[in-house]
């Protein structure tokens, strides 16, 4: 599994995932219309050979915001049945939250989810602290509703300042620590 | 230009010519119906005026009347041959038909009459990026960027012209002019940033990578993506050997995102230590326990290590997702399997980690047994264990095992989605295509919700030849038509696997037509791929997503060799060559082969028939507005190897592509073989 922000070529990747999982679909264009606008905002997580495309998050800011506030909207996530329960969604989730948030200011990420899809709605609610704002009747297209939900992002804290001066200390010891015997085995400590 | 100038035929009276303005207004708002109006006014007088009837041939073009309108254009054009308006127009024409070589003709032409008109100039840019003209770009975007220096577009289109010819140095400089040009460099400000990673970008690509490193650094402040800074950094310092600071760069870089393999990769390297697997153990030991979470700290030393450590680390990794219950276990070891000593450890690891949760006493590989409830298993651990092991048997060529392993599973829960999604293939790949796809039914039914399972299920209908079936269980996920069907959507949402697996699906039920209308349709959505560009070439420059952009321009080149087109592309030319190798004529013969006149009779009786019925009944095949919805014309081609050509050849311009595709050369020995007999029969005919 390899996780990272998602390119031009991973598209195709990302439009048969969508297609393969979720029953809202987009046409190739409005995927470069994501990724050349806001190339920052999308994620893919790919299988272990690096070239099949496993789980995707394809986010954006919204345009016209109706509350002038800026802030992020994900369009669509997914991840392959087959590769469900490794915790994919969240961590492309959280990587899309901190780059909407880096790159374009957004205060605030919205989503709709539908009311019957409890994995998602664990997901976004307990796993993620998303908030639900509000219910949207007949929101699908075949009529279902949707929770409307949004996480506010003025939070997120700062995984660069966790960084310390020194927090690499505990790798260069283990590799350092080592000590080889003659014959090339490990001389444990 | 003043009245003098204009020839004698374009002029028009100062009330015709505001109209005629007026016309050029209306174009741009795209009101078309009062704009054309304006021209009959303008034509009434001056029929033969030939900017007017370009510009009502254009707009008739786009309200859809576009054989009156080309006409029109040609027309205008021949009256006014030195009009940069009617060539801008037969550009424009072009440019909407996507034939993008004869619009760059026009527009140079245009350019001929109006060297300065920014707006050709623009035009033809977006042709030259289309068509990688970049030499010619070059030429567009410095005039463009000389008359209207105070737009930060122009900067960056003429950079990229520069980057893509790699003339590094000059990229680097019209960038740097522009920086200057600002009083005061934006702060925050996305597109601003992104500028200055393109040109960070661009000195690093140069081979200057020192220098790249002081411009990422001298402009860190400014940079909105700190994700790109940081990466940048890294690669720039790997590069350099600076490695105590890359490697405090990738375990910054770890810390956003664990699950990168680049960043993991990275750290080796700059431990210096990727060739020295005990010290590469060691670092991901330490790994794994800060980065608990992390799959890849865990799986990238099963590559790199053997003997008894890849023992070790294998079992604590199966056995970890095992318990956890991750369907996924097979899938993240199957890169593994290449390595056959690998395999045997991993199976007789899964077999000991399953007797530890059986009561091993009774029965070969302790299948035939429950869990041990004692332990401190549960039963789940045993049915991912077994259900594992049913996996990794199908992979190695045992069949019948895997069959039995997968069996138990179902036994122990039979209302579990997976196990029955595995036991179909497992008898797929046995070649048992019919309980297969009976298999993956039950387990669709087993979750209607989940299209994955219908996506699945439907693929194994088509793979056991169901056709309608397999168009009603899709059709539970898509926007279907007056009878129900999503076929239609399918084509519109550009759902490739099902056209491809369709396509090959009616090739093998000798439904050539609606085989090929597939495989073309595939043929289509790449080509709108390749088309779908066009807009971006504007876009992206005012947009300042130029990495992106340049990202998307490399894809682009590379698009007609991705598996996804070469799959269908290669179905189609085999079926071209086959029309062409045994032409319907002697199709038909070989069908009535051996037979009486009788029984000849009967069987074209009973083919009408059939095909009554299947025009009757096809709905599950039929698109709406389709007037060839069987593919009968693709069937009945008389031109199949130039068809298969168009297939061929964005394969063979492409950069990238296999030996092993030698189409190619079997159209290409077809064609002379047919020229030869075409040239000799000529010559039978005179003598």
């Amino acid at each position: 599994m390899d996780i990272r922000q998602a390119t031009i070529a991973d598209l195709p990747g990302m439009q048969n995932a969508n297609l393969t999982n979720l029953p809202e679909n987009y046409i190739f264009r409005y995927y470069l219309y994501h990724a050349l606008t806001w190339p920052q905002a999308s994620f893919v997580a790919t299988d272990a050979s690096g070239r099949k495309i496993v789980g995707y998050v394809l986010a954006k800011m919204e345009e016209e915001p109706a509350d002038g506030v800026q802030h992020g909207h994900v369009t669509s996530l997914s991840v392959m049945r087959t590769y469900r329960r490794m915790g994919i969604a969240a961590k492309l989730m959280v990587l899309s939250l901190r780059g909407l948030a880096e790159s374009y200011g957004a205060k605030y990420v919205s989503l709709h989810v539908r009311k019957s899809n409890r994995a998602a709605l664990h997901l976004y609610r307990d796993t993620l602290q998303f908030e639900v704002v509000e219910v949207e009747k007949a929101y699908y297209g075949d009529g279902e509703d949707a929770y409307a939900m949004k996480k506010d992002l003025s939070l997120l804290e700062d995984v660069d300042l966790q960084v310390e001066e020194g927090d690499d200390a505990y790798l260069i010891e283990a590799v350092e620590n080592l000590k080889l015997s003659d014959d090339g085995h490990i001389i444990k400590n | 230009m003043s009245t003098a100038a204009i020839p004698k035929a374009r002029y028009l009276p100062p009330k015709e010519a505001g109209s005629f303005r007026q016309i050029l207004q209306l174009y741009e708002t795209r009101q078309y119906k009062k704009a054309l109006k304006v021209a009959d006014t303008i034509l009434k007088k001056f029929p033969d005026h030939g900017e007017t009837l370009a510009m009502k041939g254009l707009i008739l073009c786009f309200s859809e009347k576009k054989e009156e309108g080309h006409e029109l254009i040609k027309k205008g054009l021949r009256n006014d041959l030195t009009s940069f308006i009617c060539w801008h127009v037969y550009g424009l024409f072009y440019r909407s038909e996507r034939n993008f070589e004869e619009a760059a003709k026009c527009y140079v032409h245009a350019l001929k009459y109006a060297p300065d008109n920014t707006n050709i100039l623009r035009d033809l840019a977006l042709l030259q990026c289309q068509m990688r003209n970049w030499e010619g770009l070059i030429t567009s975007r410095k005039s463009i960027l000389s008359q209207r220096p105070n737009v930060r577009q122009h900067w960056t289109g003429l950079a990229l012209g520069y980057h893509m010819v790699k003339n590094y140095e000059l990229a680097e400089n019209i960038l740097s002019k522009y920086e200057e040009t600002l009083k005061e460099p934006p702060k925050e400000d996305y597109e601003h940033s992104e500028l200055l990673l393109y040109k960070s970008m661009i000195i690093f690509e140069s081979g200057n990578v020192s220098r790249a490193l002081e411009y990422l650094e001298s402009i860190a402040d400014q940079v909105t993506d700190k994700l790109s800074l940081m990466e940048y950094r890294a690669k720039y310092l790997l590069d350099l050997e600076r490695l105590p600071e890359a490697v405090k760069a990738y375990t910054k870089l770890l810390r956003r995102n664990p699950d990168n393999k680049e960043y993991f990769l990275g750290l080796e390297k700059a431990l210096g230590i990727k060739d020295d697997v005990e010290k590469k153990k060691a670092l991901y030991q330490a790994l794994a326990k800060q980065y608990k979470y992390s799959d890849l700290a865990k799986s990238i030393p099963l590559s790199f290590l053997s003997g008894e450590d890849f023992r070790e680390a294998v079992r604590s990794y199966i056995v970890g997702l095992l318990s956890r219950g991750v369907p996924s276990a097979f899938v993240n070891l199957k890169p593994l399997y290449a390595d056959e000593a690998k395999v045997k450890v991993i199976e007789e690891v899964a077999l000991e980690f399953l007797k530890t949760l059986t009561h091993a006493t009774n029965g070969t590989n302790g299948i035939d047994s429950g869990p041990d409830m004692d332990g401190d298993s549960t039963p789940t651990t045993y049915l991912w264990t077994i259900y594992y092991l049913a996996q990794h048997y199908s992979k190695i060529g045992e069949a019948d095992l895997a069959l039995e392993y997968i069996t138990k599973a179902i036994e122990h829960t039979p209302t579990l989605v997976e196990v029955h999604m595995v036991r179909a293939k497992i008898l797929k790949r046995k070649g048992d295509l019919v309980a297969a796809s009976e298999s993956m039914t039950t387990a669709r039914e087993l979750d209607l919700q989940d299209r994955f399972v219908n996506t699945k299920a439907a693929k194994y209908l088509m793979r056991a030849g169901k056709t309608d079936e397999a168009v009603n269980v899709v059709s539970l996920f898509t926007k279907n038509d007056a009878h129900g069907k999503g076929v239609a959507d399918l084509h519109e949402m550009q759902a490739i696997w099902f056209l491809t697996e369709q396509g090959e699906m009616f090739n093998r039920l000798g439904k050539i037509g609606l085989a090929l209308k597939r495989f073309e349709a595939v043929k289509k959505i790449f080509d709108d791929r390749w088309g779908d560009q066009f807009d971006y070439h504007q876009y992206c420059v005012r947009r300042g997503t130029m990495r992106a952009y340049v990202d998307l321009v490399q894809w682009e080149e590379t698009l007609y060799s991705e598996h996804e087109y070469t799959r269908a592309a290669f179905d189609a030319i085999q079926t071209y060559i086959s029309l062409y190798d045994t032409p319907k004529s002697a199709r038909v013969a070989a069908e009535f082969e051996g037979l009486t006149e009788e029984e000849r009779k009967k069987a074209i009786k009973k083919a009408k028939r059939e095909r009554a019925k299947l025009n009757k009944k096809s709905e599950t095949e039929k698109i709406a507005n389709d007037d060839d919805p069987f593919g009968k014309s693709l069937e009945n081609t008389t031109t199949p190897l130039e068809m298969a050509e168009q297939f061929w050849k964005p394969i063979a311009d492409s950069p990238v592509k296999d030996p092993s595709w030698t189409w190619g050369e079997e159209i290409g020995k077809r064609k002379e073989h047919s020229a030869a007999r075409v040239e000799s029969e000529t010559i039978d005919n005179t003598a």
